[in-house]
């Protein structure tokens, strides 16, 4: 191939430099006599050369104190051998390299038509679904609440949400501008709120299966779960707007990020399993008539039912301590 | 509530300052009334003092006393009583302490342990004495007023006596007791109440502060004593823990038999017709708010047996306590008032104290029941207890969920307790639970 172009990459991903050669072969390397300078303190002043190739080109380390290392894109083919698209780091940068026949990505419009949340981040509809939020938020506190409410007391039970919430979207901001020159700060606001408002909502939804259903020991491990789940989900879209992180990076970081969560919440749960309780644990929940599905029992029956709870395995829990 | 007597684990400086300044005052204040009964007194104290021991329980690796107590010659054998209380930590952890005595020449001397009421609190011990005299134990009635002496180690400051008035045996109480005024102090228990002939007539048992203490009826201690001196249980390796779930079981079924087959009292909350004070021994209180800046409205009837039965210095059992809550909602949205209403629905009732050493866990099942016409989510936690398998600790809550603005939570604790007699007790209780309206 005759013609080759040197992209130089900064740490970012973004392209710095374009190089464009009409010959073969070149020299890359610290010193003045190369063809692409590179001031690294890592790259020899003479550090690789490439050769044109059939289908794509040689790389040549001359000798280098630090080698080279070369990532093909579709799989290695021969050792030293690179084509276009691939990559190679030498000391602490990266190069890639194209030919000019090389296939661009499509262009991206300006705005997505799929992009829900970026759409939503009109200021007219950020502004709207803050109130919304704010609507969602003020009727749980007031569920939650054994006095009657100010509005004062209300805004300061709020406001430590509300400023998490700004925070998380400001950071997400800072991350977009440095890494895609675009803060889209209001996008990842209404990002954290409407998820907010989905585990509460899920929650809510545990709390009435859990009244009906008797689920009150699984409770705590549904509740974690959908947390660990709607903060993977949030992540990747948070990484989706704020970084030029692959599909498969994003997915892979945002559940690392869950999973982590998830693990975390259980290990702590498991910490507590065997400790001694005073009191006995159930849950104290209660809904209105109209949530009601489950049937009535008998009390007879429910008699029989409970002979299982007087089944303790006494012989399992030793006496630990010792003394009165 | 009531404070065992026994345990003194430091001497604090202030409280010894305390019984100085009392003793002095009442040199100064004495008057010639009552100098015959101090002559009473005396007397009683020259007599018998030398029959009365300091129990001492000690620990094996420090060699040091761990707490001490008072015990009283009932043999010309050696016999020696005192507070169950007193001895449990041998019974709990053999392993950890032993028991000596300590008499009034400061002669010390080793004690076994024969044979325990847990229920009455009583203990006899044996110790290896010459042949000496007893005190004899009083069989007769005595009336309201009369003078008793107590006697014992209070606070480890030496034998004292202490002059005391009977105030008769106290009925509304599970176990029975005699109620004394005079100041038992920690360290007297186990010690002989006497009277002025000097016949034992209790043994010193708890207090309650300000005069106001306690005694074992001396009878429990004489039974306890035959029972000792029946030739199948002569021998010395009775297993203790045995004999207390025996008289633990025992003890229950009597009370709770007893109490099914009462008629119960009723009492009316809200809408409904509920059991109320079901017998003598149980006490209840009430409770209602109404005021203007609660949001909802609320009362509640509390009832709970007063005593409890010391099985160890982290256990006590024997406890029954139930409390109905009628909830009325003022003018919140239903869903509020069901938020309200659910911290109801928590349990912070327990009919007794008890470290993880000696229960398990609670054990829980729910379901929704039709009780008196309604509908009520229901859960039943049993705790089972490590050293006495057959008996267990319930928690039995039940929330009526039947009306968008009014709510009842029944929530029953009852410490050792069998799974048949719960079963019983509980059916009871919702038997007795009735709707008013029809």
């Amino acid at each position: 191939m005759a013609k080759i172009i040197v992209e130089e990459i900064n740490r970012f991903g973004h392209v710095a430099h374009f190089h464009q050669f009409d010959s073969l072969p070149i020299y890359i390397g610290r010193d003045y006599k190369n063809d692409v300078i590179i001031s690294d303190p890592y790259v020899s002043p003479k550090h690789v050369m490439i050769h044109a190739n059939d289908q794509g080109w040689d790389v040549e380390d001359l000798n280098s104190m630090n080698g080279v290392i070369i990532k093909n894109k579709l799989g290695r083919e021969r050792k030293n051998f690179i084509r276009p698209g691939d990559e190679i780091t030498i000391g602490r940068s990266r190069l890639r390299f194209f030919s000019p026949e090389y296939a661009v990505d499509k262009t991206r419009p300006m705005s997505h038509s799929r992009n829900l949340f970026k759409q939503l981040s009109h200021p007219l509809s950020t502004i709207l679904i803050i109130i919304l939020c704010l609507a969602f938020f003020i009727s749980e506190e007031k569920l939650e609440t054994t006095q009657q409410l100010t509005v004062l007391k209300t805004a300061i039970n709020i406001f430590p949400f509300f400023s998490v919430a700004i925070i998380w979207a400001g950071l997400w901001a800072l991350v977009g501008r440095v890494s895609r020159h675009q803060s889209l700060f209001l996008t990842h606001l209404i990002i954290i709120l409407v998820f907010s408002v989905i585990s509460k909502g899920l929650s809510n939804l545990g709390d009435y299966l859990s009244f009906n259903l008797f689920l009150e020991p699984y409770f705590s491990s549904y509740y974690f779960l959908t947390i660990g789940i709607l903060l993977a989900w949030m992540l990747s879209i948070n990484l989706y707007y704020g970084t030029n992180l692959s599909r498969r990076a994003r997915l892979v970081s945002s559940s690392m990020a869950g999973i982590f969560l998830i693990v975390l919440i259980s290990l702590n749960k498991v910490n507590y399993e065997g400790e001694f309780q005073s009191y006995p644990n159930y849950a104290p929940t209660l809904k209105p008539p109209f949530a009601k599905f489950t049937k009535d029992n008998t009390v007879d029956a429910f008699m029989e039912k409970s002979k299982v709870i007087f089944d303790i395995d006494i012989k399992k829990e030793s006496p630990d301590e010792s003394g009165q | 509530m009531l404070s065992k007597l026994h345990p003194i684990k430091l001497r604090s400086p202030i409280s010894f300052c305390f019984l100085l300044i009392f003793f002095c005052n009442h040199t100064v204040f004495a008057s010639n009334a009552i100098i015959s009964q101090r002559d009473d007194a005396q007397k009683i104290f020259t007599n018998y003092k030398d029959r009365i021991y300091q129990i001492r329980v000690i620990e094996k690796k420090s060699n040091k006393k761990s707490s001490i107590g008072s015990g009283f010659v009932i043999s010309g054998t050696g016999h020696i009583a005192t507070n169950f209380h007193v001895v449990s930590a041998i019974v709990h952890s053999p392993e950890n302490y032993y028991l000596e005595y300590l008499d009034q020449s400061s002669n010390k001397g080793p004690l076994t342990l024969l044979s325990v009421d847990v229920i009455h609190d009583l203990a006899i011990v044996k110790a290896d004495l010459p042949t000496q005299d007893k005190l004899n134990f009083s069989k007769s009635n005595m009336d309201v007023g009369k003078k008793l002496f107590s006697m014992g180690n209070p606070h480890d400051l030496g034998l004292t006596i202490v002059e005391a008035t009977y105030n008769g045996l106290l009925e509304r109480s599970r176990y029975n007791k005699i109620l004394l005024s005079g100041s038992l102090n920690p360290g007297m228990s186990g010690g002989p109440t006497l009277d002025r002939s000097g016949k034992v007539v209790g043994i010193n048992v708890s207090t309650a502060g300000n005069q106001i203490s306690f005694l074992v009826p001396v009878k429990y201690l004489e039974k306890l004593y035959k029972e000792l001196e029946t030739p199948e249980n002569g021998n010395n390796d009775i297993d203790f823990h045995q004999q207390i779930e025996s008289q633990l079981i025992i003890d229950q079924a009597l009370f709770f038999t007893h109490m099914l087959n009462l008629n119960w009292e009723k009492d009316t909350l809200g809408d409904y017709e509920l059991p109320g004070k079901i017998n003598q021994q149980i006490k209840c209180w009430g409770e209602s708010a109404t005021d203007e800046d609660r949001i909802v409205d609320k009362s509640i009837s509390q009832c709970s047996t007063e005593d409890s039965i010391f099985v160890s210095r982290n256990f006590t059992t024997g406890g029954l306590k139930y409390v109905f809550k009628q909830i009325s909602n003022r003018n919140l949205s239903k869903l509020h008032f069901y938020q309200i209403y659910s911290q109801y629905f928590t349990n912070q009732i327990t009919a007794n104290r008890v470290s993880k050493r000696f229960v398990s866990n609670y054990s829980c099942q729910s379901d929704f029941l039709k009780i008196a016409k309604q509908s009520w989510k229901t859960t039943l936690c049993a705790r089972r207890y490590k050293k006495y398998a057959s008996l267990y600790d319930i928690s039995f809550n039940m929330a009526e969920v039947s009306h968008d603005d009014k709510g009842m939570v029944f929530q029953l604790s009852i410490a050792g307790i069998t799974q048949e007699m719960s079963d019983k007790l509980i059916k009871r209780f919702i038997e007795e639970i009735k709707w008013r309206k029809s």
